[in-house]
């Protein structure tokens, strides 16, 4: 072995020994750290009796999260500190905590240090060795590896004491660098004794906090000793929530949401992204510097440019208002996608739908370039927080609104299905801000303003079916035409349509469409088309095949007869309207000599409130208010007469939405109508009673019988 | 609950190269690597596949390496698209026994095909950890007829893990085969299995030193894994390796010709198991000490490993087949099957029994030990005999009685350690009658309600079952349980109750005391009430599908009796009632009946499945009887309203 061959191993394996050496010293100090610290809420081993017949109970949990960048290199340090300590009363928390996953922390300059230990009702505390996790390896392309411990000796009563800690050192490769938001609910799933979030930004990073819905703020502590401050937030005493129907809990339970940043003088000089002081909170968002970083965000664009501008100086003939050209130039737009979708469509893939800003930084380019009055709206998805309380620009949505004296019509990004005035239907009712279009974006004037919410009546479901039966009564024949509109339209045109279906409606409007194949690749696109038209129809008869399966509680057949006779796809006919062909077998049931008919499964399967939801103690949030209305005509078979029609006369009306339904005999056919309506977006929890009315009396009526009696 | 949601990326992305991306997937599939006839013919062959292989061949050679049998795997799958755009992952499996070597995914014209390769821990259902491993090589084919050809390479390297070979793949296979190379220093014999129906052909022929076995097989279609199968072993053709020995320098070495050298080896490896007893002997003290019978000793010890070892199964190289220790076991508190049945036998030790580890297959693998390879058991219990009394420990069952054998051992061939030598003995099998779950109760009207009180007592695996989930269940949960096992699917508007607490006691059957008011089980028309008196309606629809492969397996043998009844309201006369039904076969027996006596409706429901399965044979019968069986759940009970 030569000499420099010599110094190299050397220095090879001394390094790997004092890496080593480190690790393990680091791994004691966090051992000591954890479960040596004086912190007299990791020291509880008694949970309250109102929880001891809780599954588990957080005697203590604790989250700390550390940012900052190194002296003098372009290393970030991000570090994350848990430690959970969980009372285990019975054999399901036993089976949750048994095997625990946790970060590998061998990729990267990543490490992660664990302890496990387990405290016996006497006292007796039982350290699991980590070195007893195994490693699920994952290599390649996709690859991720993680690790998980089998907590040995756990029992129902026992205290499992645990902790996982993550330092990774990353290499700053741009000038701000943003870290994961966290948003953290003060609710979980088991009931909380005592639970503490502290967070440490220094040095050129950025601290983006908020307590919202009730949670205590964070104090500044200062920790004397280690001469560093710190974030903190002490809570407790916190009850589980269960899963629950219609509740947003970033809306409702205490929650405190949280960013941190690095940024680099050139990055804050730079750029407008909602950072304070270095070091210090940030916990309110004015509306000057949504403004900002809206502009910010629009300048990032790379690519802003539209043809509709020139499309419209040559081909459009139509109204000069400024909501027609707005619309001839978003058609266009949408007439653009036709060329992606197809080739999208052909290689098996989702449909491709505009990049939020790209759309309306090229939109507004458009509306400029026509001299149209609109604004750049940004809003937050209602289930994410409120406009006030938005402290990071990922939670931002943004619209485009064009003005027509005090009338507005609101634009969103683009897919091909999109019509001029939808809003989308997680930003309906939400405040928003609105910044001038036409006015230089560094001179923005921010207005409050709320999102128009449609309505129960704007989004309305209409289903139409008539009923035969064959002549032994004992199969029907349902013929159903469906006409959406509003808020469920999407879920019906991404099943039904596809991008052919666009293609032959744009060529009624725009020059006849022709594909343009993918560069030296036109006999295999060829052969994809050819392949595709061949399944078109199939695929279209299983989608409707599987919308019918989910919807109705009984066996169908096959469906014949899908016809779609409007798509939707135009403001000026907005609903889609399409209709199709079922049979069953199992809506007739013969009784004797007579039959029964399961009537009221004909409105779909209705949700119901079980008796364990009956309580609530969380705040209701739907998504959007709704109507489905039902009309089905049934042929009285000749012979019968029809009995039990009282039960399916029934109503139910409240505040917060409702439930009609009324049967009657025409002309040898019995017509039964249904309306359900979801009539607001938000009800307190104490109009819980109210919703179970009306959502059960729906559910209810699926129930329902006739009779169909021998004269 | 922490969300992430989306990061601004101020460094920005090229929208425009990512869509340019975004649009050319793979376009290096020329025209001349598409077989438009192929495809036509095989789409019209397998409907509704995306893929099919038009030739499969696996090319097993064996050889005498480094004084083990071994043999090296490769395989051509050669695959044609029938559909545009697809993707697809194909799945190479690998162990510690077996090394994957050099993997090739190359079109017809021999250029190679964008792989993408992950690889890693195989997640196998109910094993914490193994080495089990899979390499999944994805790759998409753009035009319809795309044809290509996937090579890969694996060394097994002791022959004794080379166990089974199916001929099905998860793709559709026009042409199939598989060739072993022998040599003839080598004594390597296959079994057939499932091959009726099939066509398969073999042939053997002479190579020079070697002898080359053949097996051929066409038109297979895609296997897949259907609900409520006992496996694939049970109907998909396939082979089971036979390595014996091999004779290298003059020295013949048995590799497993036998199931003495099965044992043979089987007990070496437990011979290798450090058991240390002495932490076991203060519990076993405590678990004994008032037991007066031996069998309440055993009783006390199984009963104990059964409640206190959870089952978290380490199957990490020969710990797949070797026991953990038993000091290691019962400090963890968790083990797998072969862990809890060494834990048992050492403690059955300490307490001065004669407790045996013993080996078996449970009822997805349909062989006994007339063959002998690794491919015939996959499971580890504990026999212990008293005088000629013999006890078959399972520890990994929970809450089963002693002398009550899981239903997927009952009838398997036991391999039970005997020093040297070895016992073979079968598990008893328990009739129907011991899996019975009898529901009894009185029902009557008030108004349109329907207020009934009954009693259900279940036994066997059901109970067995039931206990495991009644005391795993989230506490506050369990009432929960009981009261959806008694009248499944109320609504809030109905009242149930459990009036009993059910106690946790696997040597009686469950019984479970209840009261209910149901509120749509009874609907009014003028002056007639239809009454439907079973809403479980159990069985009803389950049709077997006619492109079932398996017979259906209810993972139990079923007997369930319902009886009901109703007491007639005053002023009420029935003048409608079911007409009931009988059906009886080798497989199942139905039995449907309502009966007016008195002032009293009597209805009773009896299903048994006697040995738990519908064999395919017997579809047509079973559907035929679940047809009649809709209708008359379909039918109503009529009262009519006297003047």
């Amino acid at each position: 072995m030569n000499a420099i061959l010599r110094v190299a191993t050397c220095l090879l394996i001394c390094f790997v020994t004092t890496a080593s050496l480190l690790a393990a010293d680091r791994a004691d100090e966090l051992k000591q750290e954890m479960w040596g610290s004086s912190d007299k809420d990791f020291k509880v081993v008694a949970v309250p009796d109102k929880w001891k017949d809780r599954s588990a109970v957080i005697i203590a949990r604790l989250n700390r999260f550390e940012y900052r960048k190194q002296a003098m290199a372009a290393l970030l340090n991000i570090n994350q500190y848990n430690h959970y300590r969980v009372k285990l009363n019975d054999k399901n928390a036993v089976n949750e905590y048994a095997e625990i996953s946790f970060k590998s922390g061998d990729k990267g300059r990543v490490r992660v240090y664990v302890g496990f230990k387990v405290i016996k009702p006497n006292g007796r505390e039982i350290i699991v060795d980590p070195a007893t996790a195994v490693k699920m390896e994952r290599r390649g392309s996709d690859g991720y590896a993680y690790k998980k411990i089998a907590i040995p000796n756990l029992e129902p009563g026992d205290i499992l004491d645990y902790y996982l800690c993550e330092e990774e050192e990353r290499i700053i490769t741009s000038l701000i660098e943003f870290f994961d938001p966290i948003i953290h609910n003060l609710r979980q799933e088991y009931p909380v004794m005592k639970q503490k979030l502290q967070f440490k930004v220094q040095r050129r990073c950025y601290i983006n906090l908020r307590s919202i819905n009730g949670a205590p703020e964070l104090k500044l502590v200062t920790d004397e000793e280690k001469d560093e401050q710190y974030y903190s937030l002490e809570d407790g005493d916190r009850d589980g929530i269960a899963d629950m129907k219609w509740l947003y809990p970033n809306r409702d339970v205490p929650t405190v949401k949280f960013r941190a940043a690095y940024a680099s003088n050139k990055g804050v000089n730079s750029y407008d992204v909602l950072l304070d002081e270095q070091g210090v909170v940030k916990n309110k968002v004015t509306a000057d510097e949504l403004a900002e970083v809206s502009n910010t965000m629009m300048k990032m664009v790379l690519y802003a440019g539209n043809t509709a501008n020139k499309y419209l100086k040559k081909n459009y003939n139509g109204p000069t208002d400024n909501f027609s050209v707005a619309r001839a130039g978003y058609y266009y737009n949408r007439h653009e996608l036709l060329n992606q979708s197809e080739t999208l469509t052909l290689q098996n893939k989702d449909l491709p739908s505009e990049r939020e800003m790209t759309f309306i930084a090229s939109f507004s380019n458009f509306l400029k370039e026509e001299d149209i009055p609109h604004d750049i709206v940004v809003a937050v998805a209602r289930r994410i927080s409120s406009i006030d309380d938005v402290i990071f620009e990922s939670e931002l949505d943004y619209l485009i609104r064009v003005r027509q004296g005090k009338e507005f019509l609101y634009f969103s990004p683009y897919s091909i299905y999109t019509v001029p005035g939808a809003i989308p239907s997680a930003l309906q009712g939400a405040d928003a801000y609105a910044f001038d279009g036409l006015t230089k974006s560094t001179r923005w004037v921010p207005q409050r303003t709320t999102l128009p919410a449609l309505t129960k009546d704007d989004n309305v479901s209409a289903t139409s079916m008539t009923v035969k039966l064959s002549t032994d009564l004992q199969k029907a024949t349902l013929n159903v035409q469906r006409n959406i509109r509003g808020v469920e339209k999407p879920y019906h045109q991404y099943r039904l349509l596809d991008v052919y279906d666009a293609i032959d409606e744009d060529n009624k409007a725009y020059a006849p469409y022709e594909y343009v194949y993918p560069h030296k690749a036109k006999k295999e696109y060829t052969a994809l088309q050819q392949a595709y038209q061949q399944n078109r129809s199939k695929s279209k008869t299983d989608a409707l095949k599987d919308m019918i399966a989910d919807d109705y509680e009984f066996k169908a057949d096959d469906p014949t007869d899908l016809k779609i006779t409007q798509t939707g796809r135009s403001d000026k006919d907005p609903a889609m309207v399409y209709s199709f062909t079922f049979g069953t077998d199992e809506l007739v049931k013969k009784t004797g000599p007579n039959y029964l008919v399961d009537i009221g499964k004909l409105i779909e399967g209705q949700v119901s409130i079980r008796a364990d939801e009956m309580d609530r103690d969380q705040n209701i949030y739907f998504d959007n208010a709704r109507s489905f209305r039902y009309t089905v005509t049934l042929d009285i078979p000749a012979g019968y007469q029809v009995q039990g029609l009282d039960k399916l006369n029934s109503r139910v009306e409240n505040a917060v939405g409702g439930f009609t339904s009324t049967a009657k005999e025409e002309n040898g056919k019995l017509v039964i109508e249904t309306y359900k309506h979801y009539g607001v977006t938000f009800a307190s929890k104490s109009e819980w009673p109210n919703v179970v009315a009306f959502v059960n009396a729906a559910h209810t009526f699926t129930g329902q019988k006739i009779l169909l009696k021998k004269k | 609950m922490h969300l992430s949601i989306h990061r601004l990326h101020i460094a920005g992305k090229n929208a425009v190269l990512a869509v340019a991306m975004l649009l050319l997937p793979v376009l290096a599939t020329a025209q001349k690597n598409t077989n438009a006839e192929r495809a036509a013919a095989l789409r019209a062959r397998f409907k509704d596949a995306k893929l099919a292989s038009y030739g499969y061949r696996s090319e097993y050679t064996f050889d005498i390496r480094n004084s083990t049998l071994q043999a090296t795997l490769k395989e051509q799958l050669d695959i044609i698209s029938l559909d545009g755009s697809v993707t697809y992952n194909r799945p190479v499996f690998y162990n510690d026994n077996i090394t994957v070597g050099d993997t090739e995914v190359n079109y017809a014209s021999g250029k190679s095909v964008p792989v993408s390769k992950t690889c890693g821990n195989y997640e196998v259902e109910d094993v914490f950890y193994s080495d089990a491993k899979v390499c999944a090589y994805k790759f998409f084919l753009l035009s319809p007829g795309t044809e290509v050809t996937f090579t890969s390479r694996e060394t097994y390297t002791d022959t004794r893990y080379l166990t089974k070979i199916f001929f099905h793949d998860e793709l559709p296979v026009e042409e199939r085969t598989i060739t072993f190379s022998i040599p003839n220093s080598a004594t390597v014999e296959f079994i057939e299995k499932n091959f009726e129906g099939y066509g398969i052909t073999r042939t053997v022929t002479p190579d020079g030193s070697r002898k080359l076995y053949r097996y051929t097989a066409k038109d297979l279609k895609a296997m897949k894994g259907e609900p409520h199968s006992l496996g694939p072993l049970h109907n998909y053709p396939h082979l089971v390796v036979i390595s014996k020995d091999f004779t290298a320098s003059n020295v013949k070495t048995n590799v497993i010709a036998s199931v003495d050298d099965l044992y043979k080896w089987y007990a070496s490896l437990v011979k290798e198991v450090k058991n240390d007893q002495a932490p076991l002997k203060a519990e076993v003290a405590r678990l004994t000490a008032t037991a007066k019978t031996p069998e309440e000793k055993i009783k006390a010890i199984y009963y104990w490993v059964q409640d206190n070892i959870k089952y978290i199964a380490f199957e990490d190289g020969i710990a797949g087949l070797k026991p953990d220790a038993a000091q290691n076991v019962y400090n963890n508190r968790y083990g797998d099957c072969k862990g809890m049945a060494n834990l048992t036998k050492e403690m059955l030790k300490i307490a001065g029994f004669d407790a045996r580890i013993t080996w078996i297959g449970t009822n997805r693998i349909p062989y006994g030990y007339e063959v002998p390879s690794l491919a015939v058991d996959n499971h580890m219990i504990c026999t212990v005999a008293v005088g000629d009394k013999q006890y078959i420990l399972d520890a990994t069952e929970k809450y089963i009685a002693l002398g009550m054998h899981g239903e997927r051992i009952q009838g398997k061939e036991m391999l039970i350690e005997n020093g040297d030598k070895f016992i073979v003995k079968k598990v008893p099998v328990a009739g129907a009658d011991q899996n019975l779950i009898l529901q009894e109760e009185s029902l009557v009207l008030e108004g349109d309600l329907l207020r009934g009180q009954g009693a259900m007592t279940i036994h066997g695996e059901s109970k067995k079952n039931i206990l495991y989930m009644s005391t795993n269940i989230r506490q506050e949960d369990q009432h929960k349980l009981f009261d959806n096992l008694v009248v499944p699917d109320y609504t809030n508007a109905d009242q149930v109750k459990v009036t009993n607490t059910p106690p946790v006691d696997r040597e009686k059957a469950m019984e479970i005391k209840y009261t209910y008011g149901l509120t749509n089980k009874v609907t009014r028309f003028d002056s007639e009430l239809y009454i439907d008196v079973d809403w479980n309606k159990a069985f009803k629809n389950l049709k077997m599908e006619d492109e079932r492969q398996s017979d259906y397996y209810f993972n139990r043998k079923i007997n369930t009796k319902v009886t009901k009844k109703l007491t007639l309201p005053k002023g009420y006369a029935v003048t409608h009632l079911p007409k009931g039904l009988r059906k009886n076969s080798d497989d199942f027996s139905i039995l449907v009946s309502f009966e007016q006596k008195g002032s009293e409706l009597l209805y009773t429901n009896q299903v048994i499945i006697h040995h738990g399965r519908i064999k395919k044979s017997d579809f047509a019968t079973w559907n035929a009887a679940i047809q009649e069986l809709n209708e008359v759940y379909n039918d109503q009970v009529v009262l009519t309203k006297q003047n």
